[in-house]
């Protein structure tokens, strides 16, 4: 029952950020200790999140749920203004497979592990200003300079294959992995130094921007290509005490690599000034040649002249650790410290503090406060049920989000089944 | 309890699931979507006046007003009409009556023909060839090798005279002739075309003998058939120098129009300072020359309205004497030149030209010797020389305007069609700064594509003249905004457009004064908009 219960925990205690992370959450501790019979476990899994400092789950839903962002909505917004706004998201899916390779293996405490999926990082910060003019526009700044600067933007989207091996030993285990990864897409885009100046009777822009964007894009149909491709590290480690499992601690570095971004890949770095003053028409009375296209000609000011080249960047890496301490054996009840980070632009260190109880023999409960990553404090609510070979499991992340969309920021869901197979 | 709790969980979980499958299968169309306000600049645009009137044409120097002129040249004499010969060609054959072996050396051609040159009422003595040259054919059938001399004793090529010497033509049969081409380039070639008798004119002299191998056996030849033929063409001959006497020819243009394009797009009332037109008649050739105008007359494409231009050269036939062949100038001759000079005084030329005529038709006849022959057939002509009208057209750019109308119909592709535009609502405003002293104002129609007019932008409202001083000179430009409200009706309208008819209404400020017109004058526009744009992402 014992083990039960720290499996539960485990697959509970969900990194708050990053679904891939989420998705195979079952430790290398627990599950040998789950299938004493040495059984494999097979495992789907999806789910998506968001976090903000700022943006309440009324409007980052509108990008899941599609719908109009009305007045109301933008005010729920700038009524929460922090002047270094943040949010975050990510989706996913994916599908894993635990297995023992042989019966000495299983002995050993030996287990692998595959599994293959997806997922979408978004990273975003930004100031007030960048806002308003996102969704205002920049009438309002008639006159005036919108500031722009310190903002980001980061979008990756990649597919994985992931191969772990996992060794328990009395007290402590690891689990080392190697992943390939397909880049699907990635955009990257930093503003050190951003405004427009908007002239009171929109004669002239005056734009400013000293930064860097990076995208990629290989196409939808990619593997006709030369791929956009990479690999990366897993490490995790455990320690608890064999002998009272009153309490374990645990550390990992994950997807620390990189991918080759393919040649459909602009890199643009700028540090320019310059006035917009509209198309030019050199010669209006022939008018008709000239290309009205008012959007294109902005941007092209804008990116200047860029370049289109492969290139290796960073894979936005997790460090995570926690440490978790049995409450009372009673209704197994425990509680979690939890710290982490990842790599992407806006986000900082994330601390959780989770409790977990039994409900009955079937169902596992667990409520967790959250600081940090891309937003301020939210909430967790984990459960989980198991029947025979089942398992289900599910996160609510920020219910408070959920029930309060307009108030609060953040929501999420992350379901997980698994089989004993 | 727990029984209970379970079933909820169970149908908690289940819903969940539910949820996010319906969401998927039910996931609308709909963009995530929100309005931003936008102020920006959308084109800007400088005018002046060298956009509207060609470089060419526009004379400014020192700082000066404006001078517009217009120049053109008009040649009355095609140019083939007396330099170009007539392609000629003259055939000779040798046919032996009866079946006979002809001997070794027998001469079965012996010509001295004289080639005429088929000219209508012209008599060409001498001529210089530019380019040109003598095309001949030999076949034989002859079953042994003939030999022939080919002369053309008056074509001169430094000093001497064009000869060819004992050419062979291989033995040939009746089924199988022997064939022979040449082509002799005449270029540079001195011509003299007075025949044998050098009292005669448009005749050339050519000598031919052929003759049997000496050296063979002889040949038979069949009786009644042609043996040997000779042909000769003289082909594109040209010459860059011509004499003789050119006959008494005429030359019509037939009515001639000229485009003035610049002026199609303006129509009303126009006061200009005055202004000329010199009229320069040449006679580069060595013949007398007369020429009558018969009309000149505008016409305005748009309302069909003419004039006439009236002036004592107009209908009266205007005669000039013959170049005399005097080098000057790098010319080898001396062009004899006569001009007038149309102005207010003497014309209606400021009225014909305030009447914008965007069409020019002319109708002018010429004549070559109106009175014969009368120098003795020492009529010349060089390829340089032709009887040519030069026309300058001095237009002083200083008016005053009162209505006048600046139109024209621009083909719009039309704004892209979507089911819902981005753009929710907007307004337009155009930002002009103007140099000109004249006040503007502009409509743009908006066509549809049976051109119906629709709608319109800017419903005639002003820009304002730039003040002058006492010198009638911008001080400084003025600045003025028109505003134009796009609603989603009028947007629609805007799908629809296909073409946009620019309408300018000019005046001139202060009215009815002549004011100059520098090239530093601009009229800069800008235009910039503010909206609701939707944004969409989907």
């Amino acid at each position: 029952m014992m083990k039960t219960r720290l499996f539960y925990i485990f697959c509970l205690a969900l990194p708050a950020f990053g679904v891939a992370q989420a998705l195979r959450s079952d430790s290398i501790y627990r599950v040998p200790e789950f299938h004493p019979a040495g059984r494999a476990l097979f495992s789907l899994s999806a789910g998506g999140q968001t976090q903000s400092t700022t943006i309440p789950a009324a409007f980052s839903n509108r990008f899941i749920d599609p719908g109009f962002i009305d007045d109301v909505l933008k005010t729920s917004v700038e009524d929460r203004f922090k002047g270094d706004n943040r949010f975050g998201a990510a989706f996913g899916y994916s599908a894993s497979a635990l297995f023992f390779p042989d019966s000495s293996a299983k002995a050993n405490g030996s287990a692998l592990q595959i599994s293959a999926g997806t997922e979408s990082l978004f990273a975003l910060r930004f100031s007030n200003d960048a806002f308003s003019l996102a969704f205002r526009g920049n009438e309002d700044f008639a006159g005036q300079s919108a500031n722009l600067s310190n903002s980001s933007f980061y979008a990756l989207r990649y597919n994985f294959f992931r191969l772990s091996y996992r060794k328990r030993f009395e007290t402590w285990g690891f689990e080392a992995g190697l992943q390939a990864m397909r880049g699907v897409s990635n955009s990257d885009v930093r503003l050190e130094e951003a405004s427009l100046f908007t002239d009171t009777s929109g004669t002239f822009l005056d734009v400013r921007w000293k930064g860097r964007i990076r995208s990629s894009s290989p196409g939808a149909n990619a593997w006709n290509n030369y791929p956009s491709a990479g690999a990366a590290l897993n490490l995790r480690f455990i320690y608890t005490p064999v002998s009272q499992r009153k309490w374990f601690v645990e550390a990992s570095l994950n997807d620390f690599g990189f991918i080759h971004w393919n040649n459909q890949t602009n890199d643009i770095q700028r540090d320019t000034s310059f006035r917009f003053t509209g198309l030019w028409f050199g010669d209006v009375i022939t008018f008709n040649d000239t290309n009205f296209v008012l959007g294109d000609s902005l941007l092209r000011r804008l990116r200047g002249n860029e370049e289109q080249a492969s290139g290796m960047r960073l894979f936005p890496f997790r460090l995570h650790t926690a440490v978790s301490f049995e409450l009372s054996a009673r209704h197994n009840q425990r509680l979690m410290l939890e710290a982490e980070y990842r790599a992407l632009p806006g986000m900082r260190p994330q601390f959780t503090l989770g409790y977990n109880r039994q409900l009955g023999t079937h169902f596992e409960l667990g409520i967790d406060a959250i600081y940090g990553g891309f937003g301020g404090l939210n909430s967790r609510f984990r459960m989980a049920y198991r029947y025979k070979a089942n398992q289900l499991s599910m996160v609510i992340f920020a219910p408070e989000g959920w029930i309060g969309a307009k108030r609060f920021s953040g929501n999420g869901i992350f379901i997980r089944y698994a089989l004993d197979i | 309890m727990e029984s209970l709790f379970s079933q909820v969980m169970k149908k908690t979980i289940a819903s969940a699931f539910a949820c996010i499958l319906l969401l998927n299968a039910c996931r609308k169309e709909e963009a995530t979507s929100w309005d931003t306000r936008l102020l920006t600049p959308i084109a800007e645009a400088e005018l002046s006046v060298e956009d509207i009137i060609p470089d060419s044409l526009i004379i400014s120097a020192n700082g000066d007003p404006i001078l517009i002129r217009y120049e053109n040249t008009l040649s009355l004499i095609p140019y083939d009409s007396v330099l170009q010969i007539p392609d000629t060609s003259i055939v000779q054959n040798f046919i032996f009556p009866v079946p006979f072996t002809l001997p070794a050396g027998f001469e079965v051609l012996n010509l001295n023909e004289l080639v005429r040159f088929d000219y209508d009422g012209i008599e060409l003595t001498e001529a210089r060839v530019a380019s040109g040259t003598l095309d001949y054919t030999v076949v034989s059938t002859l079953g042994d090798t003939v030999f022939y001399n080919y002369r053309v004793p008056k074509a001169m090529f430094s000093a001497l005279p064009l000869s060819l010497q004992n050419v062979a033509i291989p033995p040939g049969t009746v089924s199988n002739p022997a064939i022979q081409q040449k082509s002799i380039d005449l270029s540079g070639y001195t011509i003299d075309l007075r025949g044998s008798s050098t009292n005669e004119s448009n005749q050339l002299q050519l000598e031919l003998d052929a003759q049997l191998n000496p050296n063979g056996n002889g040949s038979p030849v069949v009786g009644g058939q042609e043996i040997v033929r000779f042909t000769s063409t003289f082909k594109s001959i040209v010459p860059s120098y011509a004499r003789g006497y050119f006959g008494r020819q005429t030359f019509e243009t037939g009515f001639q129009r000229e485009g003035l394009g610049f002026l199609k797009n303006l129509s009303g009332n126009l006061n200009l300072q005055d202004i000329t037109l010199n009229l320069s008649l040449e006679n580069g050739i060595g013949a007398d020359f007369s020429f009558l105008i018969t009309e000149l007359k505008g016409r305005k494409s748009t309302t069909g309205t003419e004039v006439n231009l009236s002036h004592p050269i107009i209908g009266n036939a205007q005669r000039l004497a013959r170049a005399s062949e005097v080098p000057q100038s790098g010319l080898p001759y001396t062009p004899t030149q006569k001009t007038y000079s149309l102005n207010t005084g003497n014309s209606n030329l400021k009225a014909f030209i305030e009447a914008l005529p965007d069409e020019l038709y002319y109708d002018v006849d010429a004549e070559v010797n109106p009175l014969g022959n009368i120098s003795s057939g020492n009529d010349f002509i060089y390829s340089s020389s032709n009887a040519k009208v030069k026309l300058q057209l001095n237009l002083p750019l200083r008016f005053s305007a009162n209505s006048l109308v600046f139109r024209d119909t621009l083909e719009f592709e039309g704004v892209e069609e979507a089911t819902e535009s981005p753009v929710q609502e907007a307004m337009l405003r155009l930002h002009a700064e103007n140099g000109f002293p004249y006040q503007l104002s502009t409509t743009l129609w908006l066509l549809d594509v049976n051109k119906v007019r629709m709608d319109s932008l800017f419903g005639g409202q002003l820009i304002e003249a730039a003040p002058v001083d006492s010198d009638l000179k911008v001080t400084q430009p003025r600045k003025s905004v028109l505003t134009t409200n796009i609603s989603p009706a009028k947007l629609e309208k805007l799908e629809k457009t296909r073409f946009i008819v620019v309408e300018s209404r000019l005046n001139t400020v202060p009215e009815n004064t002549l004011l100059p017109v520098y090239t530093h004058y601009k009229l800069k526009l800008q235009l910039s908009g503010r909206g609701i744009y939707r944004i969409e992402v989907r």
